[in-house]
């Protein structure tokens, strides 16, 4: 499962703030990186060992993070890493699809310059990233890209929803990306068409064209669907025979590791 | 069927012959029985807490019983324990579904096949009579007791094949698949294709055709998968297509048989 992670455990981010923030943080982020994989039970004890402070300020952080749904608690129990569930995987899409279009089409009929012009640079460190040296700084950048739009279309509630979404998508997207070697070439070409969507994204919202805006964050979030339902369908195909590859649903491919076909493993 | 565990799906000659003293069921059986049930339709769902003295209640038993059935439904994975020894229903997590889909499609494949080269003529009679159990079912349509009837047909092929290691997991892999159904799949038309689904697999053990039981054992797992897919990506019409694609697929090799 973390066959990319360099390090154990993140340390405390070092910088001011409350150690109950601080905590929030690095907890947050060991959990959208998955090194706190979902459904993992979270020892408090542990915590405490790890992080020198008491059980206090852990519990705190642990009760914000159950809030945005990244963690269960239960009473007189352990903790655990909020699971994220095959069955899950469609209502999120659903959330994710009406949530980001909307906010994305009333990013476009409330924009200020100076708006667009943030959002303009969030797009460019996005773009910026290379894969080799920033594995996971993609996803949470891609997230800052969306909540820049989210702050632009100026409603708190629905941004406070999105935020979350997009938490969890952050987690999500890291699940295909850590449980098997993603080919490059595939992530390159996610992360290619990804900027392309932005980039119309920041057209439509720069011409105030609410209905493109709205459009464009489908065909996105169907992007993401994809790469989801292509990790889903990884294994399976290949163990029938007859599947070639214009049976496979559109945009999926064959895994190329998986294993042989079943004419190939039949003896008897 | 909800007694598996212990005998319901024990191989051989031997018929369904209880005697009165192991008919006789305990208040774990109970609680077992009724716990699967509710995990399997989903009325406890993955990640629900389960408390023993409140199950207890429900069950209409004591804690030890409810304790006996939470240990067994944790060696069928149905059920977690935390590390602080409470219990949850088991997630099927996102990460797992890959394996899970090759498991199955593997042990479907397998569990046919074995049943099509090994099935007795008393065999064949039984699955015949769970396929007519499952057709009953659809009239009433009540779609627990029609997916459930789904597994039981299934594990009496299985049970057909005669090897209870393959059996065993088969039980798991069919009872998560179980919990994917009700989440996903829209009962109204799901019945008939499975109806066809069986007719065909149960033609090839009929006709002792293992290799292509072995390969609509696969397909159908396959199949499965493809239109949970399908569901995510807001397409199920195309599922359905693809399924009388496959139906056709595997008809040819009859014909050629048969000529």
């Amino acid at each position: 499962m973390s066959r990319r992670r360099k390090t154990d455990a993140v340390d405390l981010p070092p910088g001011k703030g409350a150690t109950t923030t601080r905590l929030y943080h690095a907890l947050k982020q060991d959990i959208l990186r998955l090194e706190l994989p979902p459904s993992a039970p979270i020892e408090e004890s542990r915590l405490v060992e790890r992080f020198a402070f008491s059980r206090t300020p852990i519990r705190e952080a642990l009760t914000q993070l159950a809030a945005e749904g990244l963690v269960e608690l239960r009473a007189n129990r352990s903790a655990v890493v909020a699971p994220i569930t095959a069955q899950s995987v469609a209502s999120y899409f659903e959330a994710l699809n009406y949530v980001s279009s909307a906010m994305t089409r009333l990013a476009a009929l409330r924009r200020t310059s100076a708006q667009l012009a943030r959002i303009r640079a969030r797009q460019d460190e996005f773009a910026s990233l290379l894969l080799e040296e920033h594995e996971f700084d993609r996803g949470e950048r891609n997230r800052d890209f969306h909540l820049a739009i989210a702050e632009t279309a100026n409603n708190r509630y629905l941004a406070d929803q999105y935020q979350t979404l997009l938490d969890r998508g952050v987690r999500l997207a890291n699940i295909p990306f850590y449980s098997e070697e993603e080919e490059g070439e595939d992530l390159d070409a996610h992360f290619r068409q990804a900027c392309e969507d932005h980039e119309a994204m920041i057209a439509a919202i720069a011409d105030r064209d609410g209905d493109r805006a709205e459009a464009i964050t489908r065909e996105h979030v169907a992007l993401f669907r994809h790469r989801i339902v292509k990790f889903m369908s990884k294994y399976g195909s290949s163990l029938i025979e007859g599947h070639g590859e214009q049976d496979a649903p559109p945009k999926l491919r064959h895994a190329p590791h998986a294993p042989p076909s079943s004419r190939a493993g039949r003896s008897s | 069927m909800s007694s598996a565990r212990k005998s319901a799906e024990r191989v051989g000659p031997v018929p369904h012959a209880r005697s009165d003293g192991s008919a006789r069921r305990t208040g774990g059986d109970t609680a077992y029985d009724l716990l699967r049930r509710r995990i399997l339709a989903l009325e406890i769902p993955a990640g629900a807490d389960l408390d023993e003295i409140r199950l207890a209640a429900s069950c209409g038993v004591s804690r030890t019983p409810v304790r006996e059935a939470l240990i067994r439904l944790a060696a069928d994975r149905l059920v977690m324990q935390l590390p602080n020894r409470g219990y949850v229903v088991a997630p099927l997590l996102l990460a797992d579904f890959p394996q899970f889909i090759e498991a199955l499609a593997i042990t479907q494949g397998a569990v046919s096949a074995l049943a099509a080269a090994r099935r007795s003529d008393v065999d064949l009679e039984r699955i015949r009579a769970e396929a007519r159990r499952f057709a009953d079912a659809v009239k009433h349509g009540d779609a627990v007791a029609i997916v459930s009837q789904n597994s039981a047909l299934r594990l009496k092929i299985a049970a057909a094949g005669g090897n209870q290691y393959f059996t065993a997991s088969y039980r798991q892999l069919l009872d998560e698949s179980v919990r994917l159904v009700h989440t996903f799949f829209a009962h109204d038309k799901q019945p008939q294709q499975w109806i066809d689904h069986h007719d065909v697999l149960i033609e090839a053990i009929a006709r002792q055709d293992a290799p292509a039981a072995e390969r609509l054992g696969r397909h159908q797992a396959v199949e499965f998968q493809r239109q949970i897919l399908a569901y995510l990506e807001g397409n199920e019409v195309s599922a359905v297509a693809t399924l009388s694609e496959q139906e056709t697929l595997a008809r040819p090799r009859r014909k050629s048989k048969a000529a």
